[in-house]
């Protein structure tokens, strides 16, 4: 069965569909196309997982070096595809009215191009987190920076142009650390897969694919480890994330930000988590560090920032260190918290990028949050919805946040208070740490909140009116997709819970 | 055996579900979404006498079956968090006072409320809070406890914020007055923030505390931890961190309750409607920090206990701290609650003064070999103050609003003209000023009692002299709204009509009246039947519940200071009227005094000064110089034009001239011959 072989194939095919009828279809057609492709893949998606997770499609074999090329819907990659598929449908609507309003400030666009790069760049992240081997990982990877790449340089703000290729040199940067490091533990393992199947069974590589030689085992570790720090981003690697992010055109930053870069967190699970257990927890106090600081960074910049998009972009940056803490924890919750909040994350910051879109078609390109205020009388589904997602993204019911963000202070708490290994003062300096990381995010959120929807309409939006219909659909669903996802939350958090329980005790052994 | 009902979650589960119908129903409606929202909470209210009954008639704890909803990984296995509820004696007794509380502020909600532009979302952010507090005293495990929790943040922000358009009306503070430089007027969205920040960013303490007791006694079910707790407790306490550990676990409990230095949140928090802040002060949020000492005292002893006596010494190490916390809250408050001018102030004042009571009384249970008396005391002082002050703020809502002025010497002379609401106002004072037999003066003696059993002189003391503030803080609001003269000047500006719109409304005044009542007869009941309600409330709690005697000499000494300080104020008010402002303005010291006082002991300024301003110097410093400064240049300068320079040499090489290419590649070739020959 090529069940989600087809969830990736149908949406390219799909963008093809586009690119051919690019002048002959009405903007609306390509909507449709773009969106029911997407749809018949979480369609595709639905049956594999009623079929049993973890699904594995007939893996094609291609023998040493590479291994075999297959596609697995199982309980760690469920947050990130739900993640990915909603987004992306949603947006795939909402992208109608906002680029309809940015082909006009252009002057011209085709509907044609931005939809191919659109469905393929949804495509090629579905294949991503579909992934059982790393070359298939990376060639995903490549096809998603690539058609981002081309949507920011030709319908992105600012400096576009040179902002793109910023974006390009930097991920390539990263792409190219990755790939190293890939191919030495290909190369001395003689397999690319992260995923072994045994008959029908599959299951995580684990330590069997062991690197012999110690030297070039670290080596391979740390290539791999900053190629995904850089696209994650981390600290110190993170300063081409506000650039992109923010000028992307906003139906793309909506992907970009919470989508695209949360799969560099789904591959330090995938690949090193899997592959390198031993490393990741010898090295797991650094990391802790570098994610706490990340999030504290992120929060930090995010409070500094005039531009909403660029406040989302930072505040993209402290998510991501939510994901590698708790990712370094090591510890079954941190790490379940991790993968679960990629969705929560997504969902989160999807409708707050919405909703700066929202902002910019409905108040004349309006960006500034100084000069915003009081908008939540004339937007007030763009302002749940925004609500909705400051709450989803500091960890507050009634959305899934809570839940990830649990999880991840979980993970944390296994590290500092079982066992005796930390001084009471370090456990102090951790704890006092976290609270200041994961309580800025609450600050940021609600300040920003306070600016842009609340008090005295300000003079600086113009006559702001809320949304077309198209937007205002998809920013609420986006939003409620949210608080769904908490009521049914066994659905996704239940298998995902006991598959980390037992398989990270096994590792660590 | 415990009594097992199915339906019990039904009354944390409908006002949710309410929340969700009115937001539905509001889209086309607003006056239904606001029926809905009454009507889910009023379920709730009615289905809490069968289980009380249920509860009195089976002589033991009263639970649901555990209803599954998800799991949680541990580090081997997962553990089950469900929906079931879990009631003893404190949970039950707290089911009830939130249901019925809340349900007769709905009801007063449905005509003060008519009209309002929010009026939708007003009813579904009241019904989520209701719910949110039932679910969190309600359930019988940490992860629910959690989500209920931080349910009633983000209830009371919307609400508090609820004026979102800030007009001046709904502001707290003197617009314009500033201390140490810091405004000290608060808009409803300002007002909001702070809300959410302040209690926010402390549960994160609490989420890490829960975290790890779920991870390392590997339940989540609270009632499984009176044992389960002992071995993570010895391990702490043998690393030296239990006091700390326990004390992080209380940083959400302390902020929700809003004591010292955690307390500024709640009292802007009076810019969202009078029965959002009713909701606050009495049934909801304040008391959810109360719950959480009430419910977890207990484990930490039967935990400490069992675990040995280096952790019970850290464990009372802890209690004595919050203890002291408590009462230097109850105190200061009360100080403040002396000078302020703002009916809703000065009853949110004596919110987080009264609160620190019941955390004195908790805490210090702890400290006694009759745990008991704290947790009975503490629990009889948040029942009394929830009835009482749920009263007071509904009653000041209609003041204020037919009053057309939030503060109370402009509401000289008018305020008898609402004669219903008059009588409940004083009822409710008196219940806080705890004269007897008032419901206050029983379970503030019980709390006092306890702090003196545990030989904390100083707290006990202290509380004492807080009792005299609130006595008189309390009385002077009266003597000011009803027995001083009316004098021209102090309602200048104001109208002087009666807007009646609401005043007459039985619908609103109903509940507070009827709560004001119930201050008497729960006094009245208190005084005979003390016994009675400790054993029922202290049952499944692990606790023995003690014999109370009311200590005779507590008793005189505490009506003697109470009636003091009441005819003190009166005295002194009925006396000088609202000339004592003056008089105290006129002094240097005085109005000082009165300064430091009104300006709340400048706590504000300085949490502003520290966090707000102080925090926007390192956010600018770090995005101006490191990010932009160093970061950026770094990689977007310094790299770039590292590689220009190393183009441009290389470029040097490569002039376009053949003939020095050609003399290059010779030179080559006569270079690769001779190493070959040398070879």
């Amino acid at each position: 069965m090529y069940l989600l072989l087809s969830s990736i194939a149908v949406p390219v095919v799909a963008s093809f569909v586009s690119l051919a009828l690019s002048k002959r279809a009405s903007p609306r057609a390509h909507m449709m196309i773009s969106a029911l492709s997407l749809t018949y893949s979480a369609i595709a998606v639905l049956i594999a997982s009623l079929l049993g997770i973890p699904y594995l499609d007939t893996p094609i074999r291609l023998g040493p070096p590479i291994g075999y090329i297959g596609f697995i819907l199982d309980q760690f990659n469920l947050p990130v595809v739900v993640g990915v598929l909603v987004v992306s449908i949603l947006v795939a609507i909402y992208s109608r009215p906002y680029m309809e309003h940015r082909f006009h400030e252009l002057g011209g666009g085709s509907w044609g191009v931005y939809y191919l790069n659109y469905t393929l760049f949804s495509a090629s992240m579905l294949g991503v987190a579909l992934s059982t081997n790393i070359v298939e990982f990376y060639l995903f990877l490549e096809v998603s920076l690539l058609t981002s790449f081309i949507l920011i340089a030709l319908y992105g703000y600012g400096d576009r142009i040179k902002i793109a290729f910023l974006y390009f040199i930097w991920t390539h940067a990263g792409a190219f650390l990755f790939l190293i490091g890939s191919f030495i533990y290909g190369l001395s393992t003689g397999s690319f897969d992260y995923i072994a199947v045994t008959g029908d069974r599959p299951y995580p590589v684990g330590g069997s694919g062991y690197i012999a030689d110690q030297a070039l085992r670290n080596i391979s570790f740390a290539l791999i480890l900053i190629g995904l720090l850089i696209k994650l981003p981390a600290f110190g690697f993170h300063i081409w994330l506000p650039y992109a992010h923010a000028e992307a055109p906003t139906p793309v930053s909506a992907l970009l930000s919470p989508n695209l870069i949360g799969l560099a967190g789904l591959g330090i699970y995938r690949i090193l988590v899997i592959l390198y257990p031993g490393l990741m927890q010898a090295n797991q106090w650094y990391l802790i560090a570098w994610a706490l600081i990340t999030i504290i960074y992120g929060g930090v910049l995010a409070l500094y920032q005039e531009d909403f998009k660029r406040l989302l972009a930072y505040s993209s940056i402290s998510q991501m260190g939510y994901m590698l803490l708790g990712l370094a924890t090591m510890s079954p919750p941190g790490i379940a918290g991790a993968l679960l909040h990629y969705l929560t994350h997504a969902l989160g910051k999807a409708s707050l990028f919405m909703a700066a879109g929202n902002i910019i078609v409905g108040a004349g390109g309006l960006r500034n949050i100084y000069r915003m205020g009081g908008f939540a009388f004339r937007m007030p589904y763009t302002a749940v919805s925004s609500l909705l997602g400051f709450l989803t993204i500091s960890g507050l019911p009634p959305t899934i946040g809570i839940i990830s963000k649990a999880l991840v202070l979980m993970g944390l708490a296994d590290l500092i208070f079982r066992g005796a290994s930390l001084s009471p003062g370090m456990v102090a300096l951790v704890v006092v740490t976290a609270i200041a990381g994961f309580g800025l995010t609450i600050a940021y959120s609600f300040i920003t909140m306070k600016r842009i929807f609340f008090g005295k309409l300000s003079e600086g939006g113009g006559e702001v009116s809320e949304a077309p219909l198209e937007a205002v659909t998809s920013i609420t669903a986006v939003a409620l997709a949210s608080i769904a996802i908490l009521v049914l939350g066994s659905l996704i958090v239940n298998p995902l819970s006991s598959a980390v329980a037992s398989i990270i005790p096994i590792l660590l052994r | 055996m415990p009594l097992t009902i199915e339906w019990l979650p039904i009354i944390w589960g409908a006002p949710f579900i309410g929340a969700f119908l009115s937001g539905l129903a509001g889209l086309v409606n607003k006056r239904v979404s606001a029926y809905i929202g009454a009507i889910s909470i009023g379920v709730s209210a009615i289905l809490t006498i069968p289980a009380i009954l249920a509860f009195i008639g089976s002589g033991d704890v009263v639970v649901s079956p555990r209803y599954s909803w998800i799991q949680i990984p541990l580090r081997n296995g997962v553990v089950d968090i469900d929906l079931g509820v879990y009631l003893d004696g404190i949970s039950l007794t707290l089911t009830a006072m939130v249901a019925w509380v809340s349900f007769l502020i709905g009801v007063y909600s449905l005509s003060y409320m008519k009209g309002d532009y929010g009026e939708h979302r007003y009813w579904v952010f009241f019904s989520f809070f209701v719910g949110s507090m039932l679910l969190l005293v309600m359930t019988d495990n940490l992860i629910m406890l959690l989500i209920g929790w931080e349910g009633t943040s983000l209830a009371s922000y919307a609400l508090i914020g609820h004026w979102y358009r800030d007009d001046e009306h709904a502001w707290v503070g003197d617009p314009g007055r500033k201390a140490l430089g810091k405004p000290m007027w608060f808009t409803p969205s300002h007002a909001g923030v702070r809300a959410i920040v302040m209690t926010g960013v402390p549960d994160i303490g609490f989420i890490l505390g829960l975290a790890s007791i779920m991870l390392i006694t590997g339940t989540a079910y609270i009632p499984d931890l009176y044992s389960g707790l002992a071995p993570m407790m010895g391990d702490l306490a043998a690393r030296g961190i239990l006091a700390g550990f326990l004390f992080m676990f209380t940083l959400g409990a302390l902020a929700k309750s809003a004591q010292f230095p955690l307390h500024e949140w709640l009292v802007t928090a009076m810019t969202g409607p009078a029965s959002v802040s009713a909701l606050i002060h009495a049934a909801t949020m304040v008391k959810a920090g109360v719950y959480f000492m009430l419910r977890f005292v207990p484990i930490f002893l039967s935990a400490s206990s069992i675990a040995g006596d280096l952790a019970l010494s850290q464990v009372r190490d802890y209690l004595a701290m919050v203890g002291g916390i408590g009462v230097f809250t109850a105190f200061m408050m009360a100080t403040m609650a002396l000078v302020a001018r703002e009916l809703k102030l000065i009853l949110a004042f004596s919110t987080a003064s009264q609160i620190g009571y019941m955390f004195m009384a908790a805490s210090y249970a702890g400290m006694t070999h009759e745990p008991g008396l704290g947790i009975v005391a503490g629990l009889s002082h948040l029942l009394s103050h929830a009835v009482f002050k749920a009263s007071l703020f509904l009653g000041a809502g209609i003041l204020i609003h037919s009053l057309g002025s939030r503060y109370i010497d402009q509401m000289v002379g008018r305020a008898a003209k609402l004669r219903v609401t008059m009588i409940s106002m004083i009822f409710a004072s008196l219940g806080l000023a705890a004269i007897p037999p008032f419901s206050g003066f029983w379970s503030k003696d019980l709390a006092i009692d306890a702090a003196i059993e545990s030989g904390y002189v100083a707290s006990a003391v202290l509380a004492i002299i807080t009792s005299l503030l609130t006595a008189i803080y309390t009385l002077r609001m009266i003597s000011i709204l009803y027995l001083v003269p009316q004098r021209d000047r102090y309602a200048k500006g104001v109208g002087g009509e009666i807007h009646g719109d609401h005043g007459e409304d039985p619908v609103a005044y109903i509940p507070y009246l009827l709560l004001a009542v119930a201050t008497l007869i729960m006094g009245i009941l208190w005084s005979v039947a003390i016994n009675d309600f400790s054993t029922i409330s202290l049952r499944g709690t692990g606790l023995y519940a003690p014999e109370i005697n009311y200590r005779l000499d507590l008793l005189a000494i505490a009506s003697t200071i109470a009636i003091a300080g009441s005819l003190l104020a009166i005295g002194l008010y009925r006396k000088f009227g609202l000339d004592l402002f003056e008089a105290m303005r006129g002094n240097p010291i005085a109005a000082a005094i009165n300064r430091f006082l009104y300006d709340r002991w400048y706590m504000n300024s300085i949490i502003y000064a520290i966090f707000v301003d102080g925090g926007a110097g390192t956010v600018r410093s770090l995005g101006r110089y490191f990010e932009g400064g160093v970061i950026d240049r770094i990689y977007h300068a310094v790299i770039p034009r590292g590689f220009s320079i190393f183009s441009r040499i290389l470029r040097a090489y490569q002039p376009g001239i053949i003939n020095s290419y050609l003399i290059i590649m010779v030179l080559g070739a006569i270079f690769l011959i001779l190493l070959q020959i040398w070879r």
